[in-house]
């Protein structure tokens, strides 16, 4: 039995259709067909991911350039037997030599990727507070006269970043008690701007969640049913 | 109020996603700097030499299909309509369906584009672009990428060499790369950076879900993200740029999915107000505390 391009696509969308519908009556309640369609699709996808590894790695960036004679790249393979002298007590110290390698060139690694990613963050926390300052600072860097209303909410904007820097930093700040109203004051100040960016954090969770949804439903009422525009 | 039964407002949630799909609601898409600076980097990218590619990694998987797949088409769109040459790649080693679902959304636009506009050269795959396909790296071996392009993906999906593609004749290391896009679910931006785009200069343009939207903004603010799509709103945001720009027709789905989740956001709103009054309502009562 074999099936045309289009039957065959057609069975693949019914059969991505049921899968959604199952998963869903879980908002009717726990039961055993959205319990069994979340294990396929566990499964699925752990099935895909090794496959992929293995083709994609494995194969081709390791097996194949072997067997056409690169033998030293049967080196890497032999390093990382040596995971598994840690099985042995006579010999675990050389996995121990292996795994400290690594951790130094992780450690080397995310020194060079904390210095390029999150310096340039501490230099911007220096902004102009004031209009003005916003103006020569932004034509001093090339950029054309900006209208004034717009140095204004930008001077706005870097004061807000300004303050909830400090009163955040000052709430995280532990080495010494908060006495006093403005240490307080500031560190409730902190706690209630974390608030209202964990808040805006939630809101966009929740507006990423539902799109998944819309998208499931323009999947089963478009390319399934044929009711909407897929 | 807080009794009724939460199967009745997952329904009225589903009649709500629903309707704007059978009764369109011109719901206007407002411009956003971050959208506009994202079609702009695009739009202006000169590939008349035969370089600067844009290296396209579509770091997502099924999961987050829903978000991340209209704003790669609003992209992919955009890039054929304008003739941009692109390069497909995944690099996150949960992501590896990616730059197969991106691959065949180019695919299919480009059999659309082809049949509206027969009397323009074709738009073909290795011409016009190329999928480089799932190559699993951690930052370590991103940052040899930029070195050597060629060596470093061996091959592209097809298994045709990459220096044997037409589009990739020219095309030998990071000086050679135009814009670098990120589309992805997951904070994958924090290697593209100190492994291509901050280190050797280059443009990251990111398309994150909206969960992830909130923590890239002091990356944007720094300058480090040049152009930001905020998840499905983004891809919306985007068709509209490229229809006002004539390189569309028409809106797509990420602007029809957008609408639905404007209506619900508006229930959940409604539902939050009415919560909170029952709430308050029921301790002035001396009920729940």
């Amino acid at each position: 039995m074999s099936f045309t391009p289009d039957q065959f696509h057609s069975i693949e969308v019914t059969f991505g259709a049921i899968c959604t519908i199952a998963i869903y009556t879980l908002l009717w309640r726990e039961n055993p067909v959205y319990r069994i369609f979340e294990y396929l699709f566990l499964g699925i996808g752990a099935a895909y991911g090794v496959t992929r590894l293995f083709q994609d790695s494995l194969v081709n960036d390791w097996w194949v350039p072997m067997k056409a004679g690169q033998w030293w790249w049967m080196l890497p393979f032999l390093l990382g037997l040596l995971y598994f002298t840690i099985y042995f007590n006579k010999v675990s110290w050389m996995a121990r030599m292996l795994i400290g390698t690594l951790m130094g060139l992780a450690a080397g690694l995310q020194i060079q990727q904390v210095a390029i990613t999150y310096f340039p963050q501490v230099t911007d926390s220096f902004r102009p507070l004031t209009p003005g300052a916003v103006q020569t600072l932004h034509m001093a860097a090339g950029g054309a006269a900006m209208a004034p209303e717009a140095t204004w909410v930008e001077a706005g904007n870097n004061i807000v970043a300004f303050v909830t820097l400090v009163a955040v930093m000052t709430y995280f700040f532990f080495s010494f008690e908060h006495k006093g109203k403005a240490i307080t004051g500031t560190a409730k100040l902190g706690r209630w701007l974390l608030m209202i960016s964990f808040g805006t954090m939630f809101g966009s969770t929740i507006t990423a969640r539902v799109a998944l949804a819309v998208s499931r439903i323009m999947y089963v009422l478009g390319d399934w049913l044929h009711l909407v525009k897929p | 109020m807080g009794n009724i039964d939460r199967k009745i407002l997952y329904l009225v949630a589903l009649i709500v996603m629903a309707l704007p799909l059978f009764v369109p609601l011109p719901l206007p898409v407002a411009h956003n700097p971050n959208s506009l600076n994202f079609f702009n980097k695009i739009q202006n990218l000169d590939q008349s030499k035969g370089k600067n590619i844009i290296l396209l990694s579509a770091n997502f998987s099924p999961d987050t299909r829903g978000e991340s797949l209209p704003q790669c088409r609003a992209i992919i769109r955009h890039m054929l309509a304008s003739h941009k040459k692109f390069a497909i790649f995944t690099f996150n080693a949960t992501s590896a369906p990616g730059q197969e679902m991106a691959n065949s959304e180019a695919q299919s636009i480009a059999n659309e584009l082809n049949a509206k506009y027969p009397t323009a050269p074709p738009l073909t795959y290795g011409k016009d672009w190329v999928n480089l396909g799932f190559k699993p790296a951690t930052l370590a071996i991103l940052q040899s990428l930029p070195r050597d392009i060629p060596r470093w993906f061996g091959q592209d999906s097809r298994g045709t060499p990459v220096a044997d593609v037409p589009m990739m004749k020219n095309i030998k290391d990071y000086h050679d790369l135009g814009v670098v896009i990120d589309v992805s679910p997951s904070a994958t931006y924090l290697w593209l950076m100190p492994a291509i785009t901050d280190k050797y200069q280059k443009p990251l343009l990111i398309a994150p879900t909206s969960v992830m939207v909130p923590d890239t903004y002091p990356f944007v603010k720094s300058g480090q993200i040049q152009g930001l799509l905020r998840g499905v709103l983004g891809a919306a945001e985007y068709e509209s740029l490229t229809k006002e720009h004539g390189l569309a027709d028409q809106t797509y789905a990420g602007t029809r999915q957008m609408t639905s989740v404007a209506a619900l956001d508006g229930y959940i709103i409604i539902l939050i107000i009415i919560g909170n009054v029952a709430y308050f309502r029921s301790r002035k009562n001396g009920g729940a505390q």
